[in-house]
């Protein structure tokens, strides 16, 4: 009999990208809420090398670090394919994927800090969606293509945590008549059904990230 | 319809070297353009607008960048020789460790080889932790791979002769054979593969070059 369980934490984008997959997928799984706070024995046991989450567990055999779960979720169960079959677009695929998890913390910076610094981060992380619109996104529906995909998953972190931390950040990124492209795709991923129906709720999300910066700025000022 | 294989990279580099490597376990032709990355030329900022770095493949006028992506083009492109396993879960552990080196090992190296002195200490130690892992992970395999080189061994091409070259450049010592008697047995198993061994770049010429970059390191005599 098929076990499997996801290590995760409930605001983490990355861990939503898993759940995101294994719903699309219809894989039935147990989610388990880890406190990194206070790891558990578990945690530990199937993430000695970063304890970190999320990690999946498959029949007792540990997959950690999103990406490669995701992949792994994809070759274990290839129905309802997230990814091209095309060697080169698969290729695309994963260079996108790599490239929005190698510039998080631009992504973030604009969240983490005040005034000049913030400004100057506004402007870098403005100038990065630029390059997802044109270079990533272009002209498909979504990063995958005809439908959602692994890159859909992993870019999910503009849909549903980006309008967040503007507004705890106070800053607007994305202004209404901005990368007119990448809020069509935003629409499409937050109205596909399955995504829809796992997204963190968003007023708890807002408390925590908002709570989250005041620590943040608090400690970096100490 | 002919095959045209290109491969924008630069001599010294790790990264591009993996894309030989793969290319030559496999007997794949290609055609090198050796890029000046003080200079970089239109071609490379054509087909990697995005990160405009080396390496960069272009398979019959289509663009592929990022080494680790490369290598999975290659390998679901060209199916002989694979690197990979047909195994998602030996999959997932080479990409995991993969990911490994490429995102802590090689910063951690170069801190504990040109970092400042008075951190170099703890440097080494830092390095050490993660090289213990990898020594951990062979176990009693011949390569990471298992029997035949693999996408995990061409991306620990770092530890298996760019280490040592940068220990020899900057004084550093990690990975000495009382600490890690598999990776070093790996490295020499490594080195020694033909289709590795034709795609070092010569050691002096790389000492040189890192000396001229880096300095002459935090341990140097």
């Amino acid at each position: 009999m098929e076990e499997v369980k996801l290590l995760g934490v409930w605001p983490s984008p990355y861990s939503y990208r898993v759940i995101w997959a294994l719903e699309l997928k219809g894989v039935k799984y147990e989610y388990v809420k880890e406190d990194l706070a206070n790891k558990s024995d578990l945690l530990l046991r199937y993430n000695p090398v970063h304890q970190k989450v999320p990690v999946l567990v498959h029949n007792d055999k540990p997959i950690a670090e999103s990406t490669v779960i995701l992949e792994y979720i994809e070759e274990t169960w290839p129905h309802n394919p997230l990814l091209p079959t095309d060697p080169h677009e698969r290729a695309l695929a994963r260079f996108w994927i790599k490239f929005l998890d190698d510039k998080s913390p631009t992504l973030l910076r604009f969240y983490l800090t005040v005034g000049e610094e913030q400004e100057k981060a506004t402007k870098e992380v403005r100038e990065l969606l630029k390059i997802i619109e044109e270079q990533g996104l272009g002209e498909k529906k979504y990063f995958g293509g005809d439908k959602i995909g692994l890159a859909d998953l992993v870019f999910g972190f503009i849909p549903v945590w980006l309008g967040v931390l503007e507004e705890s950040a106070g800053v607007k990124v994305m202004k209404p008549d901005d990368f007119p492209r990448l809020q069509v795709w935003i629409e499409n991923f937050r109205e596909n059904p399955v995504i829809k129906a796992n997204l963190p709720d968003p007023h708890e999300l807002l408390a925590h990230s908002k709570q989250k910066r005041e620590v943040l700025l608090a400690s970096k000022i100490a | 319809m002919a095959e045209e294989i290109l491969l924008f990279g630069a001599w010294g580099s790790p990264f591009s070297r993996r894309v030989e490597m793969a290319l030559k376990l496999k007997g794949i032709e290609y055609k090198y353009i050796e890029e000046d990355i003080t200079n970089k030329s239109p071609s490379l900022l054509k087909y990697n607008p995005v990160h405009k770095k080396i390496p960069v493949l272009v398979h019959n006028g289509k663009p592929v960048a990022e080494s680790l992506v490369i290598l999975e083009y290659i390998d679901e492109t060209w199916k002989d020789s694979p690197i990979l396993s047909k195994d998602p879960y030996e999959r997932a552990n080479a990409r995991f460790w993969a990911k490994f080196i490429d995102e802590k090992c090689l910063s951690a190296i170069f801190k504990a080889c040109w970092g400042e002195e008075k951190e170099h200490e703890k440097a080494v130690e830092e390095a050490s932790e993660l090289l213990q892992f990898l020594e951990n992970e062979l176990k009693e395999k011949r390569y990471f791979g298992g029997e035949t080189v693999g996408l995990l061994d061409i991306a620990a091409n770092i530890i298996g002769y760019w280490l040592g070259v940068f220990e020899e450049a900057s004084g550093a010592e990690l990975l000495t054979r009382e600490k890690f008697p598999k990776l070093c047995n790996w490295a020499n198993e490594f080195v020694s593969v033909s289709a590795i061994k034709e795609n070092l770049p010569p050691r002096d010429k790389l000492i040189a070059y890192l000396r001229n970059r880096f300095g002459v390191g935090t341990t140097s005599k």
